[in-house]
């Protein structure tokens, strides 16, 4: 499976009216990161942010304790440029493939490089 | 397809390439047309009277298709000239063309021109382009798809058999049974008959204009008359019913769907103002209740500290139980407006700065922490309150034994009466003196008691000790004085000494030993009205065999007292004997007369038994408290391991097997047993209350190891956990019933929650929690980014930072997938139909659709719609519906 990487997109857009073409979710104001909900085909944001991706920086700024309103306005007031720093697809890349199926032995591997067990 | 005619294609095809016309469905397209147009063009303020004229100059024609397309043609020419007319015609032909009609033989000049049957054959271009091309079930083409849909809403309907558009419809019952189909309030189906055609088409007719905004395009009479009614124009007006009826259908759809979603936020919004409301009103009675329980002063008297303990208990029983009750309350609204944000795929709710749970839960804590000892320091109080009411009392009474001994002895201290005396009489005003002083040294222990008392008190903080250091200042001042004047007194005598002597050996006698008899039984007096304060049978006990060993010493007083008594009777009967004057038996040299020394001895062998019943009344009273103290601790020993033991079977009830109702209803048991039990800890309560009265407390019960502050405790805990387990298993049956969860499944999610959940909490701490998910396969590396992710996912299962995860948030996390919710595009798309597929909604519009709740609700909240093609007061219903979600459109 592919690891969690960090990586900056840039989006353009003709005028300062247009949409980006992306839903935002989340927020410090929600206690839940900022992420991308879903993208518009056709828009600036299609093939650049996927849905699910956590936006970890706009602009360069660390976009970790934005609420949902600092960083739609961030993103809103951004001329004709954006760029984001996202993980990539960070829960879906988690998610276990097959089905869920309840096995301790799984978990060792973790618990014996602790003291917890 | 072979239902249908084979003629009826053949023939529309034949009537197309001949241009030919039957004059009866001339006249009948004529109006049919001609109102079907104004149906329309009524949205745009305008109406036709006459076909073949008004459409001429092309302008009515382009308004026409502006209106039913929705799009915006052209500008048009305004000029009166015939070209500006054919130049308008031509755009409105070749809007129609783009949209992927062929218009064979029909040209601009000839509507200039105001040819009729051009002017009907373009019309029915546009009916059938834009009224009914779009209606096509199951992939048929337009004419089929309307014919099926006729056949499938008329198919309950006996007498009606749709097969076509011209003679299927002629008597009527066809278009009352479409009516009847959608609303069947409007009509009577079952009344009518096939033999009353033009009744049942006016019917239908009427009903249609009046309540479905139909307006009339047919004539009853025509129909009728007519060997085969035009097919065009029942088709045309047929669409109308199809878009009426389909119309009203999705709109009808939609506003549920949006009534449904609003209701589930204004509910979800009355819980929030509930929980604040409820934390506001409890964090404000805690606020006011921790002071007064911190405060650990009294007004130092004893019916203000038992005021105070009165006022303690009615907290304990009447003002904080409610206020428990209230907490509990409190926490279940929390969890379950959580558990149904997070079922309506809503955002988590976060309260106001500082009413989060963990706020009150610290908040209850500090109360419970001021209230821990409240009730023994004041019991403590209450004691030493008490002893030092004692001490005060045995202080007065030791005043007023000296100030009766000291009164007079001043002047008679200050009385020259040894002056001129002879000297026998001197002798014994000397030896006199000096039995006084020695009375006045032995009296010297009880000053000093007195003034030790009076320091005791003063240190223990008496609350009249003003009143007690005048007092004692009083006494030392004059012990003062006293001392001095003896030593005077006393100088005074001695140098007369040398020339008085003369002694009577009775007297002398009596003197020395009735002085000391005298002092022991003032002791002896004393000691037996000496009061006592006692906690113990043992202590009474021991007070028992002190005063009979005191008992035993009185065969000795008695001898002594003889001894005494006989010395004076000897004097008497030499008096008499010899006859003497009164002033021989008086003694010259003691204070002390006979009678004095008889009356105390009876005083000391009243005292006595006296003494023995008041010993023997603490006793009983000793022994009764202890028979309280038993009485409780057999009880409390009862309820303690009971209060326990139902803990314990709380708490494993989450990790049994067995379905989430089997939980429940062993919860709502364990729930009623408590409720049966509570007469216990009543009973606790009244023996304990009992064993207070008594002021038996404030010394370790030997026979228990429970206290009723623990018993309260661990009850109150009972009453709270088992209304939380209940809580959290109703929330988890919700969450299974609502995401649609198998009880196979519900088992497999347990099983590895309660294998991790170690300390049996029925939560997990985020390192268990870690532990749980890769059991069940998720795949968290055990790097910087790996911890990263997982920070990530306890943001969404553990939104308030509670530091643990519920079993409820761990089921949630793991069907979040699976889940049927609704969804901001689901809302934003049932807006849509509800504005007529417009970008924006009117304020009129979510009146007319939306229930007046629902209806303010979203006029309160959306925001003024911003493109410049909205009428004012329009509304932005796509940030609204984002919104609601917790997220928007960039």
């Amino acid at each position: 499976m592919a690891g969690v990487t960090a990586m900056t997109v840039q989006l353009n857009r003709m005028d300062r009216v247009s949409p980006w073409g992306f839903r935002l979710q989340g927020g410090r104001d929600f206690r839940m990161a900022l992420s991308v909900k879903k993208v518009e085909p056709r828009s600036p944001a299609d093939g650049q942010l996927h849905s699910g991706d956590a936006i970890l920086a706009i602009d360069g700024y660390d976009a970790s304790q934005m609420t949902h309103a600092q960083a739609q306005q961030m993103i809103r007031n951004s001329g004709n440029t954006l760029q984001l720093t996202v993980n990539k697809g960070l829960f879906q890349s988690l998610k276990p493939t097959g089905p869920i199926k309840f096995s301790p032995a799984a978990a060792y591997g973790y618990s014996h490089g602790h003291s917890t067990f | 397809m072979d239902n249908y005619d084979p003629g009826y294609m053949e023939e529309e095809e034949e009537w197309d390439r001949e241009g030919l016309l039957d004059p009866a469905w001339e006249k009948q397209q004529r109006k049919t047309f001609t109102a079907w147009c104004n149906s329309h063009l009524r949205k745009g303020n305008t109406s036709i009277e006459n076909i073949e004229e008004d459409f001429r100059n092309g302008l009515k024609l382009m308004l026409l298709l502006e209106v039913i397309s929705g799009e915006q043609l052209p500008k048009p020419d305004r000029g009166r000239m015939r070209f500006h007319k054919i130049a308008n015609v031509n755009k409105a032909l070749t809007f129609i063309e783009a949209k992927g009609v062929k218009l064979v033989g029909i040209g601009a000049e000839e509507i200039v021109d105001g040819n009729l049957k051009m002017t009907l054959g373009m019309i029915w271009t546009i009916i059938l382009r834009f009224a009914i091309q779009d209606i096509s079930v199951e992939e048929s083409t337009a004419k089929e798809g309307l014919l099926l849909w006729c056949q499938r809403k008329t198919a309950p309907y006996r007498n009606v058999n749709v097969q076509n558009f011209h003679n299927s419809f002629k008597d009527g019952l066809a278009f009352c049974a479409l009516i009847h189909r959608h609303r069947p309030d409007l009509l009577d189906y079952h009344k009518l008959s096939k033999d009353n055609p033009l009744e049942n088409l006016n019917l239908a007719f009427d009903v249609a204009e009046k309540h479905l905004d139909i307006p009339k395009m047919l004539d009853a009479e025509d129909m009728v008359n007519s060997v085969k009614p035009d097919e065009r124009s029942v088709m045309a007006y047929v669409s109308s019913y199809y878009h009426a009826f389909s119309g009203a259908q999705k709109a009808e759809t939609a506003a549920n769907r949006i009534c449904k979603v609003l209701k589930v936020n204004q509910e979800n919004e009355r819980l929030m103002e509930e929980y604040e409301r409820l934390a506001s009103d409890l964090l404000e009675w805690i606020r006011r209740t921790t002071p007064w329980l911190e405060d650990r002063t009294t007004d130092k008297t004893l019916p203000g500290t038992r005021r105070k303990l009165e006022e303690f208990r009615d907290y304990r029983r009447k003002e904080k139980p409610p206020r428990l009750e209230e907490k509990a309350t409190l926490e279940t609204t929390f969890n379950t407006l959580q558990t149904r944000l997070r079922l309506s795929n809503r955002p988590a709710y976060l309260p106001t700065e500082g009413k989060l749970v963990s706020d009150i839960t610290n908040a209850w804590k500090g109360l419970e922490h001021a209230e821990k000892g409240f009730e023994e320091w004041l019991l403590n109080e209450l004691q030493r309150l008490e002893r030092l009411d004692h001490l005060a009392k045995k202080f007065r009474h030791k005043c007023q034994i000296h100030e009766e001994w000291a009164q007079g002895k001043e002047d008679m201290l200050r009385n020259p009466d040894y002056r001129g005396v002879r000297l026998t009489e001197l002798k014994a005003l000397k030896k006199k003196h000096e039995a006084f002083e020695s009375d006045l040294s032995a009296h010297q222990d009880r000053v000093e008691q007195i003034a030790a008392i009076a320091q005791e008190l003063n240190a223990l903080d008496y609350h009249d000790v003003a009143n007690v250091n005048t007092r004692c200042q009083r006494i030392c001042s004059q012990w003062d004085v006293l001392g001095e004047l003896t030593t005077q007194r006393r100088h005074n005598i001695n140098d007369l000494e040398k020339v008085l002597e003369d002694i009577d050996q009775y007297h002398l006698e009596f003197a020395k030993r009735a002085a000391p008899f005298n002092n022991w039984m003032d002791g002896a007096k004393e000691d037996l009205v000496d009061m006592f304060i006692v906690h113990t049978v043992d202590e009474v006990k021991g007070l028992m065999e002190a005063h009979e060993q005191f008992k035993q010493t009185l065969g000795e007083a008695d001898k002594e007292y003889h001894g005494i008594v006989s010395l004076v009777q000897e004097v008497q009967r030499l008096a008499q004997t010899h006859n003497l004057g009164s002033g021989a038996t008086e003694n010259p040299y003691t204070t002390l007369s006979a009678q004095d020394i008889s009356q105390k001895w009876s005083d000391v062998k009243r005292l006595v038994p006296q003494r023995d019943q008041t010993l023997q009344e603490e006793y009983m009273k000793q022994q009764n408290n202890e028979r309280l103290r038993r009485q409780f601790a057999q009880k409390a020993n009862i309820v303690g391991p009971w209060v326990e033991k139902h803990l314990d079977a709380v708490a494993s009830v989450g990790v049994q097997k067995g379905s989430l109702e089997e939980h429940l209803g062993t919860l709502r048991n364990i729930e009623r047993e408590v409720e049966s039990f509570r007469p216990n800890i009543d009973e606790c309560e009244r023996y304990n209350q009992e064993v207070q009265e008594a002021l038996a407390m404030g010394f370790d019960n030997r026979l228990t190891h429970y206290t009723m502050e623990t018993l309260r405790v661990g009850w109150e805990q009972l009453l709270t956990s088992v209304k939380r387990a209940i809580n959290e298993v109703e929330n988890q049956i919700l969450t299974r019933d609502s995401k649609g969860i198998t009880n196979e499944q519900l088992d497999e999610f347990r099983k590895s929650f309660n294998h991790f959940d170690r300390n049996k909490t029925r939560k997990l701490e985020p390192r268990e929690f870690k532990a749980c998910l890769m059991s069940l396969g998720f795949n968290i590396r055990e790097d910087k980014q790996g911890e990263a992710a997982f920070q990530r996912i306890l943001t969404t299962v553990d939104p308030n930072r509670a530091g643990y995860i519920t079993f409820d948030a761990f089921l949630d996390f793991m069907t979040r997938e699976t889940a049927d919710t609704d969804t901001a595009d689901q809302v934003m798309q049932s807006f849509k139909v509800l504005a007529g597929d417009l970008p924006y909604i009117t304020p009129d519009v979510l009146r007319r659709e939306l229930p007046p709740d629902q209806a303010e609700y979203c006029l309160q909240r959306m925001a003024p719609y911003s493109g410049r093609d909205g009428p004012p007061g329009a509304l932005d219903y796509t940030s609204f519906s984002t919104a609601l979600y917790g997220e928007s459109d960039l």
